[in-house]
């Protein structure tokens, strides 16, 4: 009598077991299958117009291009540089400008215009190096109308700005001894060369196919200057410690051009 | 006894059910035809019977090595729907583009949605200052005061469209869902004088603003809450402290100025001014639930 009745239980316990056992098939399985490997060992290639967005007295406006190897479809290495030349924001205008406040001749506690323009940094270049995490990609849709894919990505590295100024340190009057005394009008600005230190950004691609799509950036060089080239601690005098460590933030509007031209799909 | 003949019939029953489950009764006809019974359909004879390559199949239809999505025809239903919910979206927000004075924003919106795509909405801001070092160095090395105003608070009335909605994926593996809204308003914008020399009384003024344009991201992580990311561009005409002050430019109690250049106030200039502030917001809105209406 024992062997029927484990005979009829069995059946109902292994019905039990399967059912503790069954499992969400779509379990460990990619979020996206047959995916446009828009990034996967293809090498980038993005023409920009860069420019400043938070200089004080001069803006950067140039034009840059950033080569960039995406190792996986998150991971990538790359450089960028831009090249380009100052333009006089608004405190500039309204301090040395036709009509700025600035006198035309020093009067001892106040600079010139000239002296203040010649004291100013200009940036020509900014350079880096640095490694990029997308994490973020996926499609959007443009007015009910146009699909584009797009993503999203972080990058950190180093890099740096080279910077100048139209101060003429041979010049006689310009090698003051006031300088010493107590005129940082008259000094070195000492913030010309090469300023470097990190970078950090974030970007968009907008791809509008397999190889084409446009690229927004915003990047911050993180490096240690004196834009005004004058006294900054108060010790009326212009030396490195006058130099700060600020965000140089520089924004950035091209195309991305993707090579190989023809995206692989996923699995 | 009786156990064995409940344990029979509770296998059967299991059993049965689990047959029943994977395999239809042969008795049944297949789905899609007619009944072994009903003859077809007569169709008209066709004119001239179709020759060989002239027919296509669906399969044969599709074009190899064409996008995939060109295919597509049906997306998705949308994350969330918004049409008659409103959106309450306290905020944080600070000014970029002014060297001298950097403003904290502190405010809400209220967005009342019309449509999928439009809405419109009341913000309103309150603003604390932050004078920069460099205020305090074009002292120092120029020797020059700026004209500098504190704005007080904002309130506008938006008119908001979204033109751009999505979805990503997070390293291949959870899926997010955003939108972009811009927006544009009118409304005004209450500033106040800080006085070059603290022993003048600075001055309040209203003014009338737009919001020209306001371009945001919202980012959703349910159907009810998101997280918002904007960047608003405000316009008004400030007024500017004047750059010459006279003792008696300031009104006395009864409102009126004893300078014979009047009140600072009158004599201010006016200067364009563009405003740029970067956001954050969390966007709750309601109800917080809401039904498809239609099919998938």
């Amino acid at each position: 009598m024992r062997r029927p009745l484990t005979a009829a239980v069995l059946p109902l316990l292994l019905v039990g077991t399967a059912h503790a056992d069954r499992r969400n098939v779509l379990e460990d399985q990619p979020a996206i299958r047959h995916k446009y490997e828009m990034r996967k060992t293809r090498f980038e290639v993005s023409p920009a117009l860069v420019m400043s967005i938070n200089q004080d007295f001069r803006h950067f406006v140039g034009g840059g291009i950033v080569l960039q190897f995406h190792i996986t479809d998150w991971l990538g290495i790359g450089v960028q540089g831009a090249f380009g030349g100052g333009v006089d924001s608004g405190i500039t205008d309204r301090l040395a400008g036709d009509s700025g406040v600035l006198p035309a001749t020093e009067t001892g506690v106040q600079p010139s215009k000239t002296q203040f323009r010649d004291h100013l940094a200009t940036i020509n270049a900014i350079v880096s190096g640095y490694v990029t995490v997308t994490p973020f990609a996926g499609k959007l849709m443009a007015f009910g109308a146009l699909q584009l894919r797009y993503d999203l990505y972080a990058l950190a590295g180093v890099g740096g700005m080279n910077l100048s100024n139209t101060y003429d340190s041979t010049k006689p009057e310009d090698n003051d001894p006031r300088c010493m005394n107590g005129d940082p009008n008259r000094c070195d600005p000492l913030n010309s060369g090469f300023a470097f230190g990190g970078v950090f950004g974030v970007g968009i691609h907008l791809f509008f196919n397999d190889w084409f799509g446009f690229n927004f950036e915003l990047r911050d060089y993180l490096a240690s200057t004196n834009p005004a080239g004058l006294d900054v601690n108060g010790d009326r005098l212009v030396t490195s410690d006058d130099a700060t460590i600020s965000n140089n933030l520089f924004f950035s509007a091209g195309v991305t051009i993707m090579f190989p031209l023809t995206a692989k799909i996923s699995d | 006894m009786k156990r064995f003949a409940f344990g029979l019939c509770a296998m059967l029953a299991a059993g049965g059910q689990l047959a029943l489950a994977q395999e239809p009764p042969a008795d049944e006809p297949p789905a899609g035809e007619p009944p072994a019974g009903e003859p077809p359909a007569a169709e008209p004879p066709s004119a001239e019977p179709p020759k060989e390559g002239e027919v296509k199949t669906p399969v044969e239809e599709v074009r190899p090595g064409a996008r995939k999505w060109d295919d597509i025809v049906i997306v998705p239903r949308r994350y969330s729907l918004k049409r008659r919910r409103v959106e309450f979206v306290p905020t944080y927000n600070v000014t970029i583009n002014d060297a001298v004075v950097r403003h904290h924003g502190f405010g809400a919106m209220f967005n009342i949605y019309l449509s999928e795509a439009f809405f419109i909405g009341l913000e309103g801001t309150y603003y604390a200052k932050q004078l920069t070092d460099r205020y305090f160095l074009l002292g120092v090395d120029q020797r020059v005061l700026p004209s500098v105003n504190h704005y007080v608070f904002s309130a506008l009335l938006d008119f908001g469209y979204v033109p751009m909605h999505g979805k990503f994926t997070f390293f291949n593996g959870a899926i997010g869902h955003w939108e972009v809204y811009v927006e544009a308003g009118v409304g005004i914008f209450q500033s106040e004088v800080i006085p070059r020399d603290p022993a003048n009384a600075g001055f309040s003024n209203y003014l009338v603003s737009g919001l020209l344009p306001g371009i945001g991201a919202r980012m959703w992580l349910s159907r009810w809450f998101a997280i918002d990311v904007y960047v608003k561009n405000y316009i008004f005409a400030d007024k500017l402290e004047p750059t010459t002050r006279v003792p008696g430019d300031s009104p006395d109690a009864s409102g009126n100025c004893t300078a014979m250049t009047g009140c600072a106030k009158d004599n201010a200039s006016s200067q364009f001014t563009v405003d740029v502030t970067f956001g954050i917001g969390l966007s709750f809105f309601l109800p917080p639930s809401f039904e498809y209406k239609t099919l998938r």
